[in-house]
């Protein structure tokens, strides 16, 4: 019976064996958890790279595990393997996570320095731009000042030549009074003044004695000296004879002189002549001194810029 | 009786080979994966991946109990608590790199902004 029976189990058992090998066993479902995860791993870049040594051992591992299972079904050792595989897997992708945080890490610092560096660059140029506007201000007030300066100096230089001007107006006129004196000019509030007398014509007539000629040679010496002054000739007559009579004696008599100082070289425009008649009597017309007295020619001479004081009406 | 021992000591000898065969002993995945573990408290791994620290502890202390009853089972799981240490260890200094850098950047950004508020036109000096 014994004998009968062996061979039959014998069989039996080799069959279930077979039949097992055969039949290739169920999926386990940690060796597919591990398997994917090795995989993400593989994918990451950075955990490929710093994890290597663990996705080796996660291969090998998981290696094991299939080899495992596909043998011997052992639900035991294929999760224990599995699990060993899983773990190493994850250790691998979170040592690629540390590398991809010390990276940003690095950027980050870099990104810092150089903000640090832009942030001094800036301050510098703030201080830069202030100090130039400081400067620039600094140079317009200079500027300014020095303007001031310059404009005070040329007010006191026009004062101090106006001064030296008018100095030496008055020294000229002061110089032309003595120069006039030869010729017993008066200084009048019309200016200065050389009466001809009548002496200086004979009787009724406009021609020019010796004496005549002799002021008028002098009056042309002071003329020439004094470039600047005008002369006015003015002619009066007493009041003897009509008024058109002594007007016209008057005219004649002036003329006369005009004609002896251009013969001097006095430049025409330089003189005027105007008849006065019997007007502007010097003295009395009832008796014979004074009418000779009013019997005379007037040099007037001008201001220095060649004008006349206006008479005053009679 | 010469003869019994003679015999005997072959198969004393094909037994302790099949014994170390099947079941080695569990000391050396002990020892490695406690090797971990102390690593991972040292690395201070604790504060931020404390439940793998204490799964690698409980699978270590589980592991050493077991030692000499099932030493195939408490090589297994020294192993695995060799395996979590070592993840607790990385996920914690990842995290550390993590916070770092998250760190550094906000600095930049905070120090772009001020940057940025400095670049406006000053106000006229008086």
């Amino acid at each position: 019976m014994t004998h009968k029976i062996k061979p039959t189990l014998t069989a039996l058992a080799a069959a279930l064996v077979l039949g097992a090998c055969a039949s290739p066993p169920a999926t386990n479902p940690a060796l597919e958890t591990a398997r994917s995860t090795i995989e993400r791993a593989q994918g990451t870049p950075s955990a490929a790279r710093a994890g290597s040594k663990e996705l080796d051992l996660a291969r090998q591992n998981l290696r094991q595990a299939d080899t495992v299972w596909a043998k011997d079904a052992d639900v035991t050792e294929t999760a224990h393997l599995a699990y060993l595989a899983q773990r190493r897997a994850e250790i691998a992708l979170a040592m690629g996570a540390q590398v991809d945080a010390e990276e940003r890490m690095q950027q980050a610092s870099a990104e810092r320095n150089r903000t640090r560096l832009d942030a001094r660059t800036q301050e510098a140029e703030a201080a830069t731009r202030a100090a130039r506007t400081a400067q620039s201000e600094a140079a317009q007030s200079r500027a300014q000042s020095q303007l001031l300066a310059e404009q005070a100096q040329a007010s006191q230089q026009q004062a101090r030549a106006s001064q030296n001007q008018a100095a030496m107006e008055a020294e000229r006129a002061a110089a032309l009074q003595r120069d006039l004196q030869a010729l017993a000019a008066r200084n009048t509030d019309r200016g200065m003044v050389v009466t001809l007398g009548d002496v200086l014509f004979q009787t009724g007539q406009a021609t020019l004695q010796p004496g005549a000629l002799r002021s008028a040679d002098q009056l042309a010496g002071v003329l020439k000296q004094y470039p600047e002054r005008r002369v006015m000739i003015e002619g009066f007559t007493d009041s003897v004879g009509s008024d058109e009579m002594n007007l016209e004696l008057s005219r004649r008599r002036a003329a006369a002189f005009q004609s002896a100082l251009m013969d001097r070289g006095v430049n025409a425009d330089r003189i005027e002549v105007k008849a006065q008649g019997e007007a502007f009597p010097v003295a009395g017309n009832n008796n014979a001194a004074g009418r000779q007295q009013n019997r005379r020619v007037e040099v007037l001479f001008s201001d220095p810029q060649g004008n006349f004081i206006a008479r005053p009406a009679p | 009786m010469h003869k019994r021992i003679l015999y005997a000591t072959p198969l004393l000898a094909a037994m302790l080979l099949g014994a170390c065969a099947s079941a080695p002993p569990a000391a050396p995945a002990i020892a490695a994966g406690s090797a971990s573990v102390n690593a991972a408290i040292a690395g201070d791994a604790e504060a931020l991946s404390a439940t793998e620290v204490m799964d690698a502890r409980v699978k270590l202390d589980r592991a050493r109990a077991l030692a000499k009853s099932d030493p195939r089972g408490a090589a297994r799981l020294a192993e695995e608590a060799n395996v979590d240490a070592q993840l607790a260890s990385a996920k914690s200094r990842t995290e550390r790199a993590r916070r770092a850098a998250t760190e550094v950047e906000a600095g930049v950004q905070t120090l772009r902004d001020e940057l940025n508020r400095g670049a406006t036109p000053q106000p006229v000096r008086p």
